[in-house]
């Protein structure tokens, strides 16, 4: 019977390829359809929340550490992001290199901090932590201009034009950083640090007693979490041209983790589900605008409930794909055979 | 008038202490860190005010009417959220995520039902005030550090010297044992929910009364200062919780005097923090309190 | 097959959102601003949150500019339309918002935004976009940067100057001020010392602390200490009603004699119903007065009283003459475009509720105050205390 039926999920799986240059072809052709520049502006805000989420998974998703105080890496990443723009006059792309450094920095702080931490206590502290990042951001008048903002902040330039939301031209850095983000991450996740990560989730003592230095590759999750958050947050500066601390707040750490745990914990295409859906709904449903945090309150208690892995997230972690050359089990069988 | 500033900040922490208590009942016994208590608090002020300047009530009827509503919410969060994710063996991460989620819920029900803005609320237990050497106290703060007297003393009886007290304190330690020696789990744990949830009604009203204002992100400030009232203090142990939230309260009011009003608010938070890196089990904490939570 | 069916489904509601966004662009009024569809003017700004109460009386006050206008006729034989959006008072939700309005090419102008931060962000999208915007409540000198960004609101340097006026015409000798540690509390602080650096030997009164406090607080009793101990005889707050309320009366408590200064951001009724009797002897200064003897405002008035059951508030009065500075740009344009009206509102002049209306070259129209004050529960006009800034210094 089921050979009748077209097998949609074996087309996908065997034409991933094409299937992705295909929707890549589509997403670049996205600024030249005629849209709005508001449709514009939320694709880049879909963007920006999908390298967030990618970034809080290496925390929450990959490392099992719940974290409430994301926005902090966030805001880390936008302030110095506008202050190299503004103050050093950088353009966007020494400010985004800028970021992506003292994002690792902010973020092996924030390891640092909750090493010896597990469970509900690391979260709080990532709690304690943004708390203590927007007081910092609110009084060091000197460098953050405190509750008064950075404003002005330029718009990115690439070879002399200027890239706005209007012209696509922030909607192409804005693909362009996530596909790199994207990259990079399924790169780590793939490697030997990632099946660390996942190790260190599920058994941490017994990655111990394997051998592994599970403090070494949670500080590693924390800074790499870091380096991508301020690499959104730079975006971010340049994308509205004005920040201030009020910006970075719990709600919205709290809307990250509700993506995250939306398109599912530990999947690069859940994060960016999850983004999606919920960057795109709320502007879909403006007239029921006032009604988004309930919503997002229920997503977190039915998800949790019915559905913990999130809606791409697959029970098991990545698969363990064998290295070349490591014939698996039935083709040693069959070379076996044909040997003798 | 230091004196003035150490008495205020007084109050402030048994403010602190009456929510901190909230959250260390059920830690106490679930190890779990009750996000929603926050807003439970605020839907219990929400109640007081409909109670006091809608239905006109008297001030003693409208705290058992906000008691009766936030310990009926409290049992429900744990019988439809918390239940069924214990019985499937959820992590304790889960469980935080869905009582965070929760506290949206409360939150924005109520902001949907009561509106957005800072409500008036009526003033409460208002007798007047007095001078004791040179420091204004008014009658509000007096009620205030009562309340907070007789409720803990309450408390401190009901963990220590009635049954249902010595079955909470041995759910604290091993839930399955306790199950074995037959315990009613369920019901003990519902009644730990109830009376955090009074705790919470009371700590609502009474501060309602005492600033005047009620809003739906009361919760939000008040319940993660009292939180970190309660790991200061050591969490899950009831002393603890009223020691840290004095101590909060005096340095948030001190934080004012020697550094300006703007650093105060984040007083709390850095306490918490430097609590969190130094010894999270807090100052009364046994060490072994903080395995893998 | 989930994962596929989960991804078609994100694409298809990326699609729905292209698609929807496409459809409710109003329709085009053409680059020749000629049709006979209502010309469009938005208000965004906080219609939920804790400043919704400024957000909806602000829209409140637009649309009944709006009807105003219409029932005289319209202008030009066409008449005008109000849409509301919420911005929720908070900078990214702004930005958002304002690009979507800018798509809307039926859409040709902007009034609102609450607090200056989120004035600030938004009107970056609006000048890139090229929609004039005016703002209402927002005081950060910085603002009117931009050709398309104008606003009608005392700056803080005029609040500055207006406030310490009182000080002196009170007679106290020493006062204190409490700011949000905000960008409106930081702007006014630096005016106020501004002001009293060019006042120097001239001005009595005394600065004698300046208290701050972190913007969600409603426990002031820690900065109030400081100001007694401080020896202050009045109090200066900037902070708007649901701060300024637990401030007098936590400060009631333990001074009875404290004067209160407060500003525009509490005259209103919600101010009133909120501080009870402790408003009573409280003054500020407003360009906007409900009690006003003028006609024009008594009618205003009147309209509002009776369509939304309460006194409308100074931002009120502020909305109403930038939504006529529309409706007179686009008279003296002649079209309803978005760079007709920008042009044609630097040449606009008129009489409106909040006193002259005349935007000079930054954008700015400058006001002027007249000190109100609270007895018996009422509010009262104390006219011909408070001089210009420029007037007053002269003076001195």
């Amino acid at each position: 019977m089921k050979q009748k039926r077209f097998d949609l999920a074996g087309f996908a799986g065997r034409y991933k390829l094409p299937l992705l240059l295909v929707l890549l072809a589509a997403l670049a052709a996205v600024p030249f359809l005629g849209l709005s520049s508001y449709v514009v502006r939320v694709f880049c805000m879909v963007f920006t929340y999908s390298i967030l989420t990618i970034s809080l998974n290496f925390v929450t998703g990959y490392l099992g550490a719940t974290s409430m105080g994301h926005a902090s890496l966030y805001c880390v990443g936008a302030y110095v992001g506008a202050l190299a723009a503004t103050r050093a006059g950088c353009n966007i792309w020494v400010s985004l290199v800028l970021a992506v450094l003292v994002g690792c920095l902010a973020g092996g702080l924030l390891g640092v901090c909750t090493i010896k931490l597990s469970g509900s206590y690391m979260t709080v502290t990532t709690l304690a932590f943004a708390q203590v990042v927007t007081m910092v951001a609110k009084n060091w008048t000197s460098v953050t201009n405190g509750t008064l903002g950075i404003k002005d902040i330029p718009k990115a330039r690439l070879l002399g034009a200027e890239l706005t939301v209007r012209n696509g031209g922030m909607y192409f850095v804005g693909l362009g950083l996530l596909i790199l983000c994207l990259l990079f991450s399924s790169m780590v996740i793939r490697s030997k640090y990632g099946r660390a990560f996942i190790a260190v989730r599920d058994d941490e003592l017994g990655a111990r007693m394997m051998g592994l230095k599970t403090r070494n590759y949670r500080l590693l999750g924390t800074v790499i979490s870091g380096a991508l958050a301020g690499l959104a947050g730079c975006y971010y500066a340049y994308l509205t041209g004005y920040i201030d601390p009020v910006t970075f707040s719990f709600d919205i750490s709290m809307t990250i983790l509700t993506m995250a745990i939306l398109g599912g914990l530990a999947s690069l295409p859940g994060s960016i589900a999850g983004a999606a859906i919920l960057t795109v709904f709320p502007e879909l449903l403006r007239s029921l605008d006032v009604y988004r945090y309930l919503f997002f309150g229920f997503i977190l208690v039915i998800m949790m409930r019915l559905r913990p892995q999130g809606i791409l997230g697959s029970v098991k972690a990545a698969r363990y794909t064998l290295p070349k050359g490591v014939l698996r089990p039935a083709a040693a069988m069959e070379q076996g055979k044909e040997g003798t | 008038m230091l004196s003035q500033q150490i008495f205020n900040g007084l109050i402030l922490g048994c403010i602190y202490a009456l929510l901190a208590v909230g959250y260390s009942l059920v830690f106490g016994i679930l190890r779990l860190l009750n996000m929603s208590h926050g807003a439970v608090y605020t839907a219990g002020a929400f109640m007081g005010l409909l109670g006091a300047s809608y239905l006109h009530m008297g001030a003693v009827p409208t705290i058992l009417f906000a008691m009766l509503l936030t310990g009926a919410v409290n049992v429900c969060i744990n019988r439809a959220v918390l239940q069924p994710l214990r019985e499937q063996g959820a992590a304790n991460i889960t469980m935080l995520i869905s009582v965070t989620g929760v506290s949206y819920i409360i939150q924005n029900t109520l902001m949907l039902v009561f509106g957005s803005q800072k409500l008036p609320f009526p003033k409460v237990f208002d007798f007047g005030s007095f001078r004791v050497g040179g420091v204004l106290v008014t009658s509000i703060q007096v009620m205030i550090v009562l309340v907070t007297v007789v409720l803990l003393g309450a408390l401190g009886l009901i963990t220590k010297h009635t049954r249902t007290g010595l079955a909470m304190r041995c759910i604290s330690q091993n839930p399955k044992a306790s199950n074995m020696v037959g315990i009613d789990v369920r019901w003990i744990i519902s009644f730990t929910f109830i009376v955090s949830g009074i705790c919470a009604a009371i700590a609502g009203y009474m501060v309602s009364g005492y600033y005047q204002l009620v809003y739906f992100t009361m919760g939000t400030t008040a319940g993660l200062k009292a939180f970190a009232a309660a790991v200061l203090g050591g969490i899950g142990i009831l002393s603890g919780s009223v020691v840290g939230g004095i101590l909060i309260g005096l340095c948030e009011a001190l934080a004012t005097v020697v550094f300006g009003g703007e650093y105060s608010e984040a007083t709390a938070y850095v306490i918490l923090f430097l609590v969190l890196l130094i010894k999270p089990s807090g100052l009364f904490g046994k060490d072994d309190v903080d395995e893998k939570v | 097959m989930k994962k596929l069916i989960a991804i078609l489904a994100a694409a298809a509601m990326l699609l729905s959102l292209a698609v929807g966004c496409g459809q409710k662009d109003g329709p085009d009024s053409g680059k020749d601003g000629t049709s006979n569809d209502p010309i469009r003017i938005a208000y965004v700004g906080p219609l939920t949150g804790d400043n919704a109460e400024y957000g909806q009386t602000m829209s409140n006050a637009v649309q009944i500019a709006v009807e105003d206008v219409n029932a005289a006729g319209g202008i030009g034989g066409r008449t005008f339309e109000l849409v509301t959006f919420d911005d929720k008072n908070d900078a990214t939700e702004a930005t958002t918002v304002a690009e979507k309005v800018c798509s809307d090419k039926s859409i040709v102008g902007v009034i609102g935004h609450f607090s200056s931060g989120v004035a600030l962000a938004a009107s970056g999208v609006y000048q890139e976009n090229g929609m004039p915007y005016i703002a209402i409540s927002a005081a950060h000198p910085d603002l009117c940067q931009g050709d398309y960004i104008f606003r009608n609101n005392a700056l803080y340097d005029t609040e500055a100057s207006s406030m310490l006026q009182t000080m002196a015409s009170k007679g106290v000798s020493k006062f204190g001020i409490l700011v949000p540690n905000s960008d409106a509390g930081v702007s006014v602080t630096t005016e106020i010392q501004k002001c009293l650096d060019q006042f120097g030997d001239k001005y009595a009164p005394q600065l004698a602390t300046i208290q701050r406090f972190d913007d969600g607080t409603t426990d002031m009793n820690a900065q109030i200490q400081e100001m007694i101990a401080a020896g202050c005889e009045a109090v200066y707050t900037n902070a708007p009603y649901a701060q300024a309320v637990p401030f007098m009366t936590q400060y009631r408590t333990y001074d009875q004699n404290v004067q209160f200064v407060v500003t525009a951001a509490c005259f209103s009724p919600t101010f009133l119903e909120a501080a009870g009797d402790t408003a009573n002897g409280c003054v500020l200064a407003t360009s906007f007065f409900y009690g006003s003897a003028n006609a024009a405002v008594k009618a205003f008035v009147d309209k509002y009283v009776k369509k939304y059951d309460s006194n409308p508030s100074n931002f009120c009065g502020q909305s109403y003459d930038a939504a006529y500075s529309f409706f007179y740009a686009v008279e003296k344009a002649g079209e309803a475009t978005r760079d007709g009206i920008r042009d044609a509102l630097h040449e606009i002049e008129f009489e409106g509720l909040t006193g002259m209306m005349r935007y000079n070259e930054s954008g700015e129209c400058l006001k002027q105050q007249t000190l109100v004050g609270v007895e018996d529960g009422k509010w009262v006009e104390y006219p011909g205390v408070l001089l210009s800034a420029t007037d007053y210094l002269n003076s001195l």
